[in-house]
Formats: structure tokens, C-alpha cells, sequence
């Protein structure tokens, strides 16, 4: 499983839709559809990533979804978030997006993509400003590492 | 005898009142005792919402469930009693969640929610045929338990009654006629004061 995105549709009485690999499915007993779905939502079960990161983005808007969530596993990222359209009750469609990609901005790019396959967009701004942040914490966390370092060797 | 002679105005006053009223009271309840709950239903007939609204919190973020989501043990405040409901997962309408969640949901929790939209359920084909799906399945596995089933969205309806006995009809002769014998309501679950009233009754 290379890429899933799993969402549901505008109307109750439509069957959600799951993408393999560039495949549409809505019927879940496709075998190649039914393992997808089962294989993404143990993803979405496992432990989140920078929890506290996304909390403080969620607080400053730059996240909007506060059901937002970052897992990233030896496999790949899985994130969960709303796309901007909405569904026929005006609530925001929610999907599940799990990619082998490494970094968060490929994710974005491939999820960008995959969204287009059902005409929907997402807001890529919570993404990649994820990137940027979680850049920043970890870039400033080993400078201040650095400093804290030379420092202490300059006092020996 | 004496007793006897004074009941019957009482009843026939009563009986009066009420119809002239016009507030039939359809409802049969079943008073049932329980900690955990499963809530199955339809896709958006308002699953998340009545949660939200039995543990008295507002609806977080306004978007369809996708996958489960665990909530905490919380207290339902009727009037003077609390009711302490168990930890569980909130999940989701997609019929894709019948195979991994139902069974179980049903089998371990002491009260089991099945909540479809009236509206659609009366107007859409489809829809119809999906709810008396679930139902078939859900008449399957619960066996002594019973149900407590809330066709929601009743304020979009024209006529509540009518919709009511429209239901009735619909399922009457099926196998699972049974579980619609007592808890079956017509709900906004958005009304909290509503929700809380038929809570009251199921929970007393």
C-alpha cells in the first residue's frame, strides 16, 4: 500500500470513497479496497506525532481542523484532517490520508493530487506549515544544543 | 366498589384532556439500567451531536465522524439523579464500520442507540433499504437487550405523527419489528432539553 485516502461524500446516502494507489473504490468488499481500509484505520490508531506542536498551531489558526493528527511509523505519514468542501448538512468532509512519502511536503504534493482525483481541495498551508514548525523546533532545539555546548567547553 | 365509581370520570377527564390537547403521547418506554452505550446509526443522522449533547459538551468541530474516536468516562445530569456512562468510541455511519464495530458494539455495551434520519428514511429509497439493513443486523446479534432507536431530524418533518405511524407501518411484519416495540422516538438530537427528557425515561 503505497498511498491511501479514505473520505466520505457529500450525502448520507453516498458510500465513502477510498483510494488505493490511485484507484477510486466505494465498495469496501473489494478485497483491494476492504485491506486498504483496514490497513489505514490501525495506522490512525497508532500513537501521534508533536502533539503539542499541533495544539499550538491549532490555537494560532494556522491548523484549522482541531481533529488534525500527524503519525509518522517506519511505513510512511498518515494525516487526518478536513478537506474545504462540505457535505450536505454544511459540516466539512474529513479524510484519512497515509503515504510512504518521508517528508511532509511530499505528502502534500501527493495528497494534492489525490484530492483533485475527487474534486476537493485541502488547505495545504496546515501542512506545510507543520513542516515549518516542526523544522524550526528541531533546527532551534540543536542550535540552542550547540550553544549550550560551546558555551559549557569555553567555560572548562 | 365505592373506590371503583370515581376512577372512571377520572379516566374518561384524563382521556379527554389529552386528545384535546393533541399531544398523544406515542412513546412506550422500556425503564433501562445500564453504564456503557453503544451509539450505531446512519451516516450524519446525528451520532456525534447527541453525544456531545449527553456529555454536555459542544460540539468540538463541525465535521463528519471518519474514524472511531474515544471519549472518556462522563456523568449524564438528569434533574436530580446522575448517570455515570463508561468510556467508548464514538464511530463512525459508514457501512464499511458494520463488520469490524457492530457485533461487538452491540454484544458489550449495556445500552445499544440506533439513530437513522426520519426524513431520509421516509424519501430515499436507498437510505430505507441501508437502515432496515442495519436493523436486520442489529435484530441478529442483540438478543435479550433492547434497542433504543431516535429517528432524528423530526423537526424537518411536516408531520411527526404521520411520520410516526409511517415508520410503524414500514416495519411492521418485519423480522426485526421487535425492536421498535418500546424506545422508538422521533428526535432533533440537536434539542438538548428534548434529548435530555427522553434520557430521563430511558435511564430512570
Amino acid at each position: 500500500m503505497n498511498t491511501i485516502l479514505y473520505t466520505q461524500n457529500k450525502s448520507a446516502t453516498q458510500k465513502n470513497t477510498i483510494v488505493v494507489n490511485g484507484e477510486v473504490f466505494h465498495n469496501f468488499d473489494d478485497e483491494i479496497a476492504n485491506c486498504a481500509f483496514h490497513y489505514i484505520m490501525k495506522k490512525s490508531e497508532k500513537e501521534e506525532r508533536w502533539n503539542w506542536l499541533i495544539k499550538i498551531l491549532i490555537n494560532k489558526g494556522i491548523i484549522k481542523s482541531t481533529k488534525f493528527k500527524y503519525i509518522k511509523d517506519a511505513d510512511g505519514i498518515l494525516i487526518r484532517s478536513n478537506f474545504n468542501e462540505k457535505d450536505e448538512l454544511g459540516r466539512y468532509m474529513p479524510f484519512l490520508f497515509f503515504t510512504k512519502e518521508k517528508k511532509l511536503s511530499s505528502v502534500n504534493k501527493s495528497l494534492k493530487a489525490y484530492s483533485k482525483l475527487l474534486n476537493r481541495t485541502h488547505d495545504e498551508e496546515e501542512i506545510l506549515g507543520l513542516d515549518k514548525a516542526i523544522k524550526i523546533t528541531l533546527y532551534g532545539g540543536i542550535s540552542i544544543g550547540i550553544i549550550l555546548l560551546s558555551i559549557i567547553i569555553w567555560k572548562i | 366498589m365505592i373506590l371503583f365509581i370515581p376512577i372512571i370520570p377520572m379516566i374518561m377527564l384524563i382521556t379527554a384532556a389529552v386528545v384535546m390537547s393533541g399531544t398523544i403521547t406515542i412513546i412506550v418506554y422500556r425503564h433501562l439500567k445500564g453504564k456503557s452505550i453503544a451509539i450505531l446509526g446512519m451516516k450524519g443522522a446525528g451520532k456525534t451531536q447527541m453525544l456531545a449533547n449527553m456529555r454536555n459538551m459542544p460540539y468540538s468541530e463541525y465535521t463528519a465522524t471518519l474514524n472511531p474516536e474515544k471519549y472518556d468516562s462522563f456523568t449524564i445530569h438528569l434533574g436530580n439523579r446522575d448517570v455515570r456512562i463508561a468510556p467508548g468510541k464514538d464511530i463512525a455511519g459508514g457501512e464499511e464500520w458494520i463488520k469490524p464495530y457492530y457485533k461487538e458494539m452491540i454484544e458489550k455495551n449495556d445500552i445499544v442507540f440506533f439513530l437513522f434520519s426520519a426524513t431520509k428514511y421516509l424519501n430515499e429509497s436507498t437510505y430505507n433499504y441501508d437502515v432496515r439493513a442495519r436493523l436486520d443486523f442489529i435484530n441478529e446479534h442483540i438478543k435479550e437487550k433492547e434497542p433504543v432507536i431516535f429517528a432524528t431530524f423530526a423537526d424537518k418533518l411536516k408531520d411527526g405523527e404521520e411520520a410516526f405511524h409511517k415508520i410503524m407501518a414500514s416495519i411492521s411484519g418485519k423480522g426485526y419489528e421487535a425492536l421498535f416495540k418500546d424506545n422508538f422516538v422521533l428526535l432533533d438530537t440537536r434539542d438538548k432539553k428534548e434529548l435530555m427528557k427522553h434520557l430521563n425515561k430511558i435511564f430512570s
